[in-house]
């Protein structure tokens, strides 16, 4: 899915062959604005849940099945009477905080597995991409709905599972770019000058290819994002009465026809979260990232 | 190529014996025994016992696993622990809805990706180019299930075009069978074509600039002509790699598509087993899923090898 077929090759290659100035153009383009507002807006929101004026998203804030409406609770109240505005903010932060603490640690251990693989080679590299070719053998949905039902995740378990699916794309994106830096004339004079291993791999590979995994990084975000709303949408994400996006979209779709507002909510904040990291996220990519070794 | 595909085949064979233990160990994982888990909290713990000896879990892991995957190789994957119907059948019958919907939309998204790749690749940084790559990076941020909710909300509740749910076989007519199976395979489309046409684009525009489409041109060969002829298959290699890929992200759609549509194919019955804990069915969904997946993407990678006579030189 989005997570190993990453395909941020869009304007990469028209920008940098034609005139850099449209490409720059682009980049601070209307709607990448609009996707930064959003964001700092629903960050903002997320970081500062506990100090507005919200009602918990436990507590029942009104009648249920309200539509959206001119009062306080502007977006309507769930099946149950609990606003949804505030289990959207709190979503948001149960969100954001799995995409990012999932694909930081992906790329902590993706990268290392990578920067191991590109150093020793031969048997290490081989048994690496055995390990890689497995996980990506199985679709991520599935190998993380096998594990949930073993695991029980809660929020953090999630988290460190998420986490797996994305490790062999982050492995070959550090392998390819550390291979390649470790051709260059930099790092045998460190080796000659008598730096050990470690120091070679960590102080001069390590900075001279992080570029490019780090931008992949932005990119892997909103797929985490999206995962965790399958998984919730399913009912194996994060464990109820906790608000997710995705369990709030399936809990709204028996109401498609009378409060269609109720799954609708839900689906825009998604659509405008994984829009508007997904464009940063190229914009960065487009600067910053190489072709090789995704896909 | 008979050599590449040994090659590939053997490559294959590590792959499959982890995820066979991978998955042989998911019964070892599960926090309770199948016994609790069919027979619920209240049976006796005798009756448990009894259950757990006769599916075999008492058994140390490698004898277990030994007769499972020697069951598998025969296509005998074992009884599921619920309903008392072998596991391989249960996954052949549910095997035809996913199979047409996987291949129905495969066959819309790659028309559409690739009309819509020649359009705006031929013309780069145009007007027509920024509109249609826009309506792909809109679709490419909305997930499966959020399209369902959308395209059902339209179709099925304001327009009442189609059913809102529900799968008709094809031998009950196939007017109805169409409009059961056009909802999923809309919503798949959604999801699937941006990400194919994105790649066909920006390779098409790589393409386009190399120096034989010059002298073609040069030649006074037409526009479309040159696009279809010369351009379109050194283009479509990450495409059909990507292709091969794609098998994983519609086995994984398959799963959110048919639990929201109620439709009796593979992805549903993931969502059961997962209901009813019956990990036995799992397992074999899984290492099923594993060698189609290894096959396709073998078959892939010969099929590139045909599309490109420099790649047959290099193996």
């Amino acid at each position: 899915m989005t997570i190993v077929g990453g395909a941020g090759e869009l304007g990469s290659t028209d920008a940098a062959v034609r005139s850099p100035a449209a490409g720059r153009r682009r980049r601070w383009g209307f709607s990448l604005i609009l996707s930064v507002a959003w964001l700092v807006l629903i960050s903002a929101a997320a970081l500062l849940v506990d100090l507005l004026p919200l009602h918990d998203y436990i507590s029942v804030a009104g009648a249920p099945n309200r539509p959206p409406n001119w009062s306080a609770e502007f977006l309507g109240t769930d099946s149950v009477g609990r606003s949804q505005l505030s289990r959207i903010i709190y979503g948001a932060r149960v969100s954001f905080l799995i995409g990012f603490c999932a694909t930081a640690l992906s790329m902590l251990v993706g990268g290392a597995l990578g920067l191991l693989a590109a150093y020793f080679g031969g048997a290490v590299n081989s048994i690496i991409n055995v390990l890689a070719n497995t996980m990506l053998a199985i679709p991520a949905l599935l190998f993380l709905l096998a594990l949930s039902i073993a695991l029980r995740p809660s929020t953090p378990m999630l988290t460190v599972i998420l986490s797996v699916i994305t490790v062999p794309a982050f492995l070959r994106i550090t392998y390819a770019n550390a291979l390649a830096e470790m051709q260059k004339d930099y790092v045998v004079a460190a080796q000659l000058m008598g730096a050990s291993t470690g120091r070679t791999m960590l102080r001069e590979v390590l900075p001279n290819s992080i570029m490019p995994v780090l931008s992949y990084a932005v990119l892997v975000v909103p797929s985490m994002i999206v995962v965790e709303g399958s998984l919730s949408f399913l009912g194996y994400g994060v464990p109820a009465p906790q608000p997710s996006w995705g369990a709030m979209i399936a809990a709204g779709r028996a109401r498609l026809t009378t409060n269609p507002a109720e799954a609708l909510i839900p689906c825009a904040a998604m659509f405008l979260t994984v829009f508007a990291l997904n464009g940063i996220g190229d914009a960065i990519r487009e600067r910053y990232g190489s072709r090789e070794g995704v896909a | 190529m008979g050599r590449l595909l040994l090659r590939k085949l053997a490559e294959a064979v590590p792959v499959l014996l982890l995820v066979s233990v991978a998955t042989a160990a998911l019964t070892d994982l599960i926090p309770s025994s199948p016994g609790r888990i069919v027979l619920g909290e209240f049976a006796t713990e005798e009756r448990v016992q009894e259950f757990n000896e006769q599916v075999g879990a008492n058994d140390p892991f490698l004898e277990r696993y030994w007769s499972w995957l020697s069951g598998a190789v025969r296509g005998d994957l074992g009884t599921s622990w619920i309903s008392d119907r072998s596991v391989t059948g249960i996954i052949v019958d549910s095997l035809w809805p996913t199979v047409e919907i996987a291949v129905v939309t495969l066959a819309c998204s790659l028309a559409i990706a690739i009309c819509a790749a020649m359009i705006a690749g031929s013309r780069p940084t145009t007007r027509t180019d920024r509109a249609v790559s826009s309506v792909g990076s809109v679709l490419q941020a909305v997930p499966s299930f959020v399209a369902a909710i959308v395209v059902t909300r339209i179709i099925a509740v304001q327009l009442n075009w189609l059913p809102p749910l529900g799968w008709v076989p094809l031998g009950d007519g196939l007017v109805p069978h169409l409009k059961s199976l056009a909802m999923p395979v809309i919503v798949m489309v959604a999801v699937t074509a941006p990400l194919l046409y994105r790649v066909l684009r920006a390779d098409l525009v790589d393409v386009l600039q190399q120096d034989f489409v010059l002298s073609a041109r040069a030649r006074g060969l037409s526009d479309g002509y040159v696009l279809l002829r010369h351009a379109l298959r050194p283009a479509s290699k990450s495409l059909l790699t990507l292709t091969g890929l794609m098998f994983g992200f519609l086995i994984g759609g398959s799963i959110i598509v048919e639990t929201f549509y109620v439709i009796p194919g593979l992805g549903g019955l993931v969502a059961r087993s997962m209901d009813s804990q019956d990990v036995i069915v799992l397992q074999g969904v899984v290492l099923y899923v594993a060698v189609a997946y290894l096959l396709i993407n073998t078959a892939v990678d010969v099929l590139q090898t045909v599309l490109d006579p420099r790649l047959r030189a290099a193996t």
